[in-house]
């Protein structure tokens, strides 16, 4: 991993962030150690189940919640002073980085127009000189997000929007201020299947037509393979990511026991496929507490792979594997021939 | 309705539904929320209702155990539960022969196993008090039998019985209101999105657990799905509902492969499988409509590219189209096929491996 000298590597980058809730003996350690980079351009998503940190890492990256430890770095500078204060560029990260929250029903101020909540970001970032500029550029956002007739928008509250246009109108104010990079945090779950693809067809263009990055978590296996089939996708358990693959590769080919157990239960919405599916079986079905974390590798207790005296002693590292994926299992990692 | 009555004992049909509607009264006017809703359920069958929020299928399934809330009206339309062949008016019941009704033949586990049960009571004295409110049996029996529902729904009864529901994760939440519908052996179980809040490995053991009640308990099972995969894993008949209709109803391999109803395929070709390769997914444009205020005919004309000058004014029937078992209402069924022959290796794939 040399190149790249002249050019940022990475437009953001993640490295080996902790990032603990709760006081003493109630303290949980909701993401531990977590590191990943992403290119201008490219697409990641973060998957795994309620719980499992992605939520938390997401925010991170967002710059909303500081790490406990590790380092995010925005275009190759850190977000953190080591002393844990805003770092120097904190106002251009948090310009450049944007969030779009999973529950449109609560993301929108209910008091406030579109207009309202679209302007308020221009004017107070200067990105528009006056409320006429604020206008036509709020005209201009509603229409990049699919929202037209835009007369019939601009001045309606959130209440009086579907679903799925106030996730519309959670795009365009993520947009207002010309962000290179989007976090998308479930941003599709709440909304109905019919309304769903055209949706995320309209975040994809985004991708095509500003070149926005995006780091999509969900917990949808269907919904990130077809917005990151070109990308990359994260699995994340009890904390740590555990495979990094590309997506075809991830989908089709898994190698961590827990992204195959994954894949192997989740229903299809096809009856010959679904039905026909191989499955995982895995030895337990509990998910551990986060006060109570099983011993080397988290996922030992219920792998299929289990070796005693190796996986519930020394905790797997996401290693390279070739093909330019990376996965945490001592097991998949030897069979896959890692150098550690 | 004559001889319905003789095809129902014969065909062992536990509850017919036929021509349901209700609505409720809000300030803006009156949501029609289920709108002339007929379908039987036959035993050891299971039937997937499924639509979007707000398409009125779990108003339906509310209204089938009569918990409908205060603002609801029925105005119209006949609930018949078979008791052998004698059938059971249900929307004639009183209170007290509701109660009967309710659980001990008919039950229906709720959307969200988090808030079903009384956070102050522990697992046994709820189930004891569903008991008792249902004129169940004697204490001693109930424990038996709740210990031999919570094994046969693979937890371990000791621990869970006298645990209070905090201290159980959402899929051993969701097993025991599975096995609390259970306890007084009822003829028809309802379920309302039984797996939609829970983690995919979770959802696989209700989805098998489910399968396995479905084959051995062999009970009529109605459940209601926005997740079009939860239909293909457990269905046998899938219906889908629109603004409050049901506009299409068929064998699963009939929905999933020869959809006969714009919707339908539009939901099939809006939801991407996750295994394969990579499809291009269509949205279905616009959004369900107002049920104060639908548009006329077809309700579902203003989203529908088959729509023709015959839809906007009057709406189609449901009614049957291939053999006896699929019915459709809509009156462009012949185009809408027409884009489906790549459905159609599929369909025979599948009805090839159920005969062989």
């Amino acid at each position: 991993m040399s190149e790249g000298l002249q050019k940022p590597q990475y437009l953001i980058e993640a490295r080996n962030l902790v990032r603990m809730f709760g006081a003493r003996r109630e303290r949980v350690t909701a993401v531990d150690g977590v590191s990943f980079g992403i290119r201008e351009g490219e697409v990641v998503c973060l998957v795994g189940e309620s719980g499992c940190g992605k939520t938390t890492t997401g925010k991170m990256i967002a710059g909303l919640l500081k790490p406990t430890a590790g380092q995010v770095l925005y275009t190759e500078k850190p977000v953190w002073t080591p002393r844990g204060d805003r770092g120097e560029d904190f106002k251009k990260f948090r310009l450049g980085v944007q969030i779009i929250h999973q529950d449109p029903y609560a993301s929108l101020n209910p008091s406030h127009t579109i207009y309202q909540i679209l302007s308020a970001p221009l004017l107070h970032h200067k990105f528009a000189a006056n409320t006429r500029e604020a206008l036509d550029r709020v005209i201009e956002l509603l229409t990049t997000v699919g929202l037209s007739p835009v007369e019939d928008f601009l001045y309606k509250y959130p209440h009086q929007l579907s679903g799925g246009q106030r996730q519309r109108v959670s795009v365009a104010r993520a947009l207002t201020v010309n962000p290179r990079f989007i976090v998308a945090d479930e941003a599709v779950s709440m909304v109905d299947v019919s309304i769903r693809v055209g949706l995320l067809n309209m975040m994809a263009d985004l991708k095509r037509e500003l070149g926005v990055t995006y780091l999509f978590i969900t917990h949808d296996l269907a919904v990130a393979k077809f917005f990151a089939w070109e990308g990359r996708i994260a699995v994340m358990y009890v904390g740590s990511i555990v495979e990094f693959a590309s997506t075809p590769q991830l989908i089709n080919d898994p190698l961590h026991p827990y992204s195959k157990a994954l894949l192997a239960a989740v229903p299809e919405a096809d009856p010959e496929l679904t039905r026909s599916k191989q499955r995982v079986e895995l030895r337990s079905q509990d998910i551990p507490s986060l006060l109570a974390l099983p011993s080397g590798c988290r996922f030992h207790p219920r792998c299929p792979y289990f070796e005693p005296g190796l996986c519930d002693v020394e905790r797997p590292e996401l290693l390279p594997v070739g093909n330019n994926r990376q996965v945490a299992c001592h097991i998949a990692a030897r069979e896959a021939g890692a150098v550690s | 309705m004559e001889n319905k009555v003789a095809d129902a004992s014969k065909s062992k049909v536990p509850l017919t539904v036929e021509d349901l509607w209700v609505e409720y009264k809000i300030e803006r006017g009156v949501v029609k929320a289920v709108r002339g809703v007929s379908f039987e359920l036959a035993r050891g069958e299971s039937l997937a209702l499924i639509g979007e929020s707000g398409c009125g299928k779990t108003t339906l399934g509310v209204a089938l155990i009569r918990l409908l809330v205060k603002a609801a009206r029925i105005p119209k339309g006949e609930i018949t539960y078979w008791r052998g062949n004698q059938g059971v008016d249900v929307l004639s019941l009183k209170e007290k022969e509701l109660r009967r009704f309710r659980w001990r033949e008919c039950a229906m586990v709720f959307q969200s196993a988090l808030n079903a049960f009384n956070p102050v009571l522990r697992i046994w004295d709820q189930i004891l008090d569903t008991s008792k409110a249902h004129g169940g049996m004697p204490r001693a029996q109930v424990r038996e039998r709740a210990m031999q529902l919570l094994e046969y729904v693979q937890l371990d009864p000791k621990r869970v019985i006298d645990a209070y529901p905090h201290e159980l994760s959402g899929g051993m939440r969701q097993r025991v209101l599975l096995a609390m519908s259970l306890l007084l052996d009822p003829q028809v179980l309802i379920l309302d999105e039984p797996t939609t809040a829970l983690d995919i490995l979770t959802q696989r053991t209700i989805i098998d657990l489910l399968r396995r009640l479905k084959e051995e308990i062999g009970f009529a099972m109605l459940f209601i799905s926005h997740d079009l995969a939860t239909a293909a894993e457990l269905a046998d008949r899938v219906a889908t509902m629109y603004a409050g209709s049901i506009v299409e109803l068929g064998p699963v391999a009939d929905i999933f492969y020869r959809p006969a109803h714009p919707y339908t395929l539009g939901l099939i070709r809006a939801v991407p499988t996750v295994t394969g390769e990579f499809e291009k997914l269509i949205s279905i444009p616009g959004a369900p409509p107002d049920l104060v205020d639908p548009p006329p005919g077809c309700k579902f004309h203003p989203r529908c590219p088959y729509a023709t000058e015959r839809c906007l004014t009057e709406e189609p029937k449901l009614e049957v189209h291939y053999g006896e078992t699929h019915s459709v209402a809509c009156f462009n069924v012949r185009r809408v096929q027409e884009d489906t022959h790549d459905l159609q290796e599929r369909y025979e794939r599948y009805m090839g491996g159920k005969t062989l």
